[in-house]
């Protein structure tokens, strides 16, 4: 009996140690100190002798169990560790930074203008184009603006020639495409406009409109602002309001100024909207006769509306920019926000 | 203009706060920009807009507080005068002698005038009003502008050579000192007030040094004038003088005001200056001023604004105006327009009218324009494409402006030999040309984030290029929308190749470009290509050369692609059927062969196209080795070739012949030998 309690601690013995093991090694060392010439198993053997004639068989077997069980565990925690081992390598760090593929941006003018001109066609509005180089007639005269007048004070322009310009508004694409087509219209003009403005926080030389002229029969003022609403609430959200106050533009007649409601406080007042609420959104109006004239369509049978709206504004809006200036310096700081 | 809260109440009974007010004239298209309290009165500083002239004076801007508050304009009524048919006596005489620039010319005379200083009340409106009290007889006649809108002017009469007055075009080279010290040349088509020798003022412009109003004036000339506004408009431009005066006459002064605002100021100088009014007034005209009727359709005020303003509020909008009803049916309304209404004169300036005191708020935003399906353009889906694709592979779009520096780099170009077009009024020295070219802008733009620790950028801009065709007045420019890439990777022109080849297939292009060694461009010589597509010029790469990357103080020479854009849209195909994917597998063969460095890749290309057969799918590039082991003056050119048929597996007897005859070709035209 006694025997027996000793195979029993020694196998109880073995497998914590092994339970313990960490490693091939470790597991080495646990079959040396059992298996080895002066191991425990072999030690258990070696004492079977001094034992009675009658207990030896018994103690036989029992040691001999003993000694295949053991050798069995040793080797199946050794392949198993030597396969983790292997399997694991170095330490594997999850938390290491993932690696970037490269990625580029799509400035913040084009976003804007791809959004404006996809929101128009939705309602019918197709993309027509002009020359930013102009003739001055496009530019004024023909949108009602004479020579030596007031009016023509908002439009400071650079010009080429005598008689050529840089447009000061996208407004020449109107009568460029009333000169080419008949009614109905319904196109946008996004492009660049220029004008002599000294550069500042809110100023560039150089910048971009998108104008928007609708004429066919009956189009009305009440039209004009359904699609100027729906414009802004596509644009900035579904809660933006729009409030239309009158204004005076020479191409337009009924004329309008359209402001929406603050982005950034949602018309409670704030730094950027001057405490207003309001924020000024685009200009627009009802096309004057005597533009309709210009170009040789029936005034009396013909109605429409046009827009003009500057496109750095309304994405200075959007994106809470508050420098004109960025746009144009192709900072990648910058640039990679978008 | 700036107006007095306390002065339009004066003028217009009205029960409305400030802030109420200002709101009530914003919606009406006066918008008021600020509101603010000054001592026992408010500073409006409300915006006219240009075709609204009649509205830079109380009294104006009143009638448009009587719209909207339902006030009534009480006007100041001056007394009349007597002999107001002659000359004023102690006047030599008073002569318009170029009536298409001075339309109406009137001149009363005062003597025995104090001058000093005015009444505090009168010196705070001015304040709150913007202009700087002077004296009284100053102050009055700018008192009377506020009021009325009628520019005046006081002459010192004793310093008018020959007490006399000529309203004449002035002579060229002809000078005169304006009040504020400028020293003005004047020429023929300017309009000049003289006496019998000298130009005294600048018609509508600014009064002169000599004869203006002093301590010591005693007998002093009230002038209350129209001139012409494009005339008075160029000569303020060309003097580079602007006044209170010229801004109104530019704009347009109602032709029947002179009279009253000369009498109105008149009354004031008695009570405040104590002069008295010498009998007499001239008032020369040449002027017959129009109070047209115009005629307003209901139905079409209906069809313009898609509402449907009740009649009796019509009404009220036309009395309060002052639009006076002169016919009146089921169907219209004909209304008389006042000589200060010059912005009335057709059926949508009427509809104009009620739309906006009537409010744009009370019109519904309600369409039903009909349904128009919009396909997008070729040309704006290739941008978008390109853009999308561009950000992609981690190039950001970048925009400069179109206006450059004509400097040497903006020549280093392939489009035109033309120098750039030229402003003629430029804005600053960086900015007075039209470009040619984008790549030095992406240049500076390297540059500019250079100077913020960012060296290593991939940019890009999509934008137009002006090519001079001509004078632009005879023929405006070519514009070219342009593509132009710069990288500052390794390998940086190599990956400019491939990344056009993305590009090409993202527009669905399957034609390749030919390429061509050396392109005008800044680049180094022998490290630059310009491509052709269908024969048309596509573009160029190249590697930036040192002596701008020094000059530049660049820290590396970034590689640079510049693309005819429209090239572009014009071979794109988006809805491009898709090539069958081949049913019999493919054999592929490496190869290395020695070749001599002269050797370039496209020959090997070349050779290998021409001696393949017809199932040769592609020929790869991989690597070029130099090295010890191979003779000198030689390199490695390794390659793999794809075979693959569309009809059968292909045997390897067939692919070792077609690589034993490519191998036999090389050798031939290339001397080229298998590596190991």
């Amino acid at each position: 009996m006694a025997m027996t309690e000793e195979t029993d601690q020694i196998w109880q013995e073995v497998q914590e140690q092994v339970e313990k093991a960490g490693s091939a090694e470790e597991i080495e060392d646990i079959r040396v100190e059992f298996l080895g010439r002066k191991g425990r198993v072999t030690q258990l053997f070696k004492s079977i002798g001094s034992l009675p004639e009658e207990e030896r068989p018994a103690a036989g077997r029992s040691a001999n169990e003993l000694k295949g069980a053991v050798e069995e565990l040793l080797d199946r925690a050794s392949a198993e560790m030597e396969a983790a081992e292997e399997e694991q390598g170095p330490e594997f760090d999850p938390t290491l930074p993932g690696r970037r593929p490269p990625r580029g941006s799509v400035h913040p003018i084009s976003r804007t203008l791809e959004e404006i001109s996809d929101i128009f066609r939705t309602l019918g509005f197709a993309v027509a184009e002009g020359p930013e180089a102009e003739r001055e007639w496009y530019n004024f005269e023909a949108l009602n603006i004479p020579a030596d007048h007031p009016s023509r004070d908002d439009f400071d322009t650079f010009y080429l020639g005598e008689r050529s310009l840089l447009r000061s508004h996208t407004s020449t694409v109107q009568i460029r495409v009333m000169d080419q087509t008949e009614p109905p219209v319904r196109i946008i003009a996004p492009g660049r406009a220029f004008r002599p403005d000294t550069e500042d926080a809110s100023h560039s030389s150089v910048f971009h409109q998108v104008e928007g002229l609708m004429v066919d029969e009956g189009v009305n003022f009440g039209d004009l602002k359904a699609v100027l609403q729906i414009f802004a609430r596509q644009f900035f959200g579904e809660d933006v309001e729009v409030r239309f106050r009158p204004s005076f533009f020479p191409f337009t007649e009924p004329s309008a100024e359209v402001d929406c409601t603050c982005v950034l406080c949602g018309g409670q007042g704030c730094s950027t909207c001057s405490y207003s609420g309001w924020l000024e959104m685009l200009g627009s109006g009802m096309v004057d006769p005597a533009v309709f004239e210009e170009v040789g369509y029936d005034s009396e049978k013909y109605t429409g509306f046009a827009f003009g709206m500057g496109v750095e504004r309304l994405a200075m809006i959007k994106y809470a920019i508050n420098d004109i200036r960025l746009f144009y310096q192709g900072d990648v700081r910058f640039l990679r926000q978008f | 203009m700036k107006f007095s809260y306390n002065w339009l109440k004066d003028l217009c009974g009205f029960e409305m706060r400030a802030f109420e007010l200002s709101e009530k004239l914003s919606d009406a298209g006066f918008c008021v920009e600020s509101c603010e309290p000054r001592n026992d009165d408010w500073l409006l500083d409300v915006e006219v807009t240009p075709n609204r002239a009649d509205c830079l004076s109380h009294l104006g801007l009143a009638r448009e507080v009587a719209a909207v508050t339902g006030g009534e304009v009480e006007r100041p009524t001056p007394p009349t005068l007597s002999d107001a048919t002659k000359t004023p006596e102690g006047l030599t005489a008073v002569e318009v002698t170029a009536p298409e620039l001075c339309p109406r010319y009137t001149a009363l005379a005062m003597k025995d005038v104090q001058v000093g200083p005015s009444p505090q009340w009168m010196q705070d409106r001015l304040n709150l009003c913007g202009i700087r009290p002077v004296n009284n007889v100053v102050d009055i006649t700018n008192y009377v502008l506020l009021e009325t809108g009628q520019p005046l002017h006081a002459f010192d009469l004793e310093k008018l050579e020959n007490r006399e007055i000529i309203v004449r075009r002035a002579r060229d080279g002809e000078t005169m000192t304006a009040i504020d010290g400028t020293e003005c040349e004047l020429r023929d088509w300017m309009c000049v007030i003289a006496d019998a020798k000298n130009p005294v003022a600048i018609a509508g412009v600014m009064g002169g040094l000599d004869s203006e109003i002093g301590e010591t004036t005693d007998e002093l000339l009230l002038e209350s004038a129209r001139f012409d506004p494009v005339s008075v408009r160029r000569t303020a431009r060309t003097l580079g003088l602007s006044s209170d005066s010229s801004y109104r006459f530019e704009r347009g002064v109602d032709p029947e005001l002179q009279p009253m605002a000369s009498r109105r100021a008149a009354e004031l100088i008695s009570d405040l200056c104590g002069g008295t009014i010498v009998p007499g007034f001239s008032d020369i005209r040449s002027d017959s001023p129009e109070t047209p009727e115009v005629t307003l359709r209901l139905d079409r005020l209906r069809l313009v604004l898609g509402v449907e303003v009740p009649r009796d509020l019509i009404v009220q909008i036309f009395r309060a105006l002052e639009l006076e009803i002169t016919e009146r049916t089921e169907e219209r309304f004909t209304v008389r327009i006042p000589t200060w209404r010059d912005d009335l004169r057709r059926e949508v300036d009427l509809i104009e009218e009620v739309a906006r005191v009537y409010g744009y708020y009370r019109i519904g935003e309600t369409t039903s324009i009909p349904v128009r399906p919009v396909r997008i353009s070729d040309r704006e889906r290739s941008e978008r494409r390109t853009r999308r694709l561009l950000a992609g592979q981690g190039f950001h779009e970048a925009m400069s402006s179109s206006l450059v520096e004509a400097d040497n780099l903006q020549q280093a170009q392939p489009w035109t030999d033309s120098d750039p077009l030229a402003l003629c009024n430029p804005i600053s020295r960086q900015k007075t040309h039209l470009r040619l070219s984008n790549m030095p802008a992406l240049l500076e733009t390297k540059k500019f984030n250079q100077a913020r620790g960012q060296n290593a950028v991939d940019l890009f801009e999509l934008g137009t290029i002006y090519v001079p065709k001509g004078s632009p007045d005879d023929e405006l420019p070519d514009e070219k929308l342009t593509l132009t890439v710069l990288t500052d990777r390794e390998e940086g022109f190599f990956v400019l190749k491939g990344l056009l080849l993305n590009l090409l297939d993202e527009l669905g292009i399957d034609e390749r470009p030919e390429e061509r060694i050396g392109a005008d461009g800044p680049f180094e010589e022998g490290r630059c290509l310009s491509f052709m597509l269908s024969d048309e010029p596509l573009g160029c790469v190249g590697i930036l050369e040192e002596a701008t990357a020094e000059e530049m103080d660049l820290e590396n020479r970034p590689a640079l692609m510049e693309l005819d854009f429209e090239v572009l849209v014009e071979h794109c195909r988006f809805d491009r059927p898709y090539t069958a994917i081949p049913r019999y597998p493919s054999s592929h063969r490496d190869l290395a062969i020695v070749v001599d460095e002269k050797v370039k890749w496209a020959q090997v290309e070349e050779c290998v196209q021409d001696a393949s057969p017809e199932f040769l799918e592609s020929v790869d590039f991989f690597d070029i080795y130099r090295g010890e082991q191979l003779p000198e003056g030689h390199k490695s050119v390794a390659f793999s070739l794809t075979f693959c048929s569309s009809e059968r597996t292909l045997t390897n007897e067939e692919v070792d012949a077609a690589q034993q005859r490519i191998v036999d070709a090389l050798k031939d035209e290339l001397e080229a030998t298998l590596r190991g």
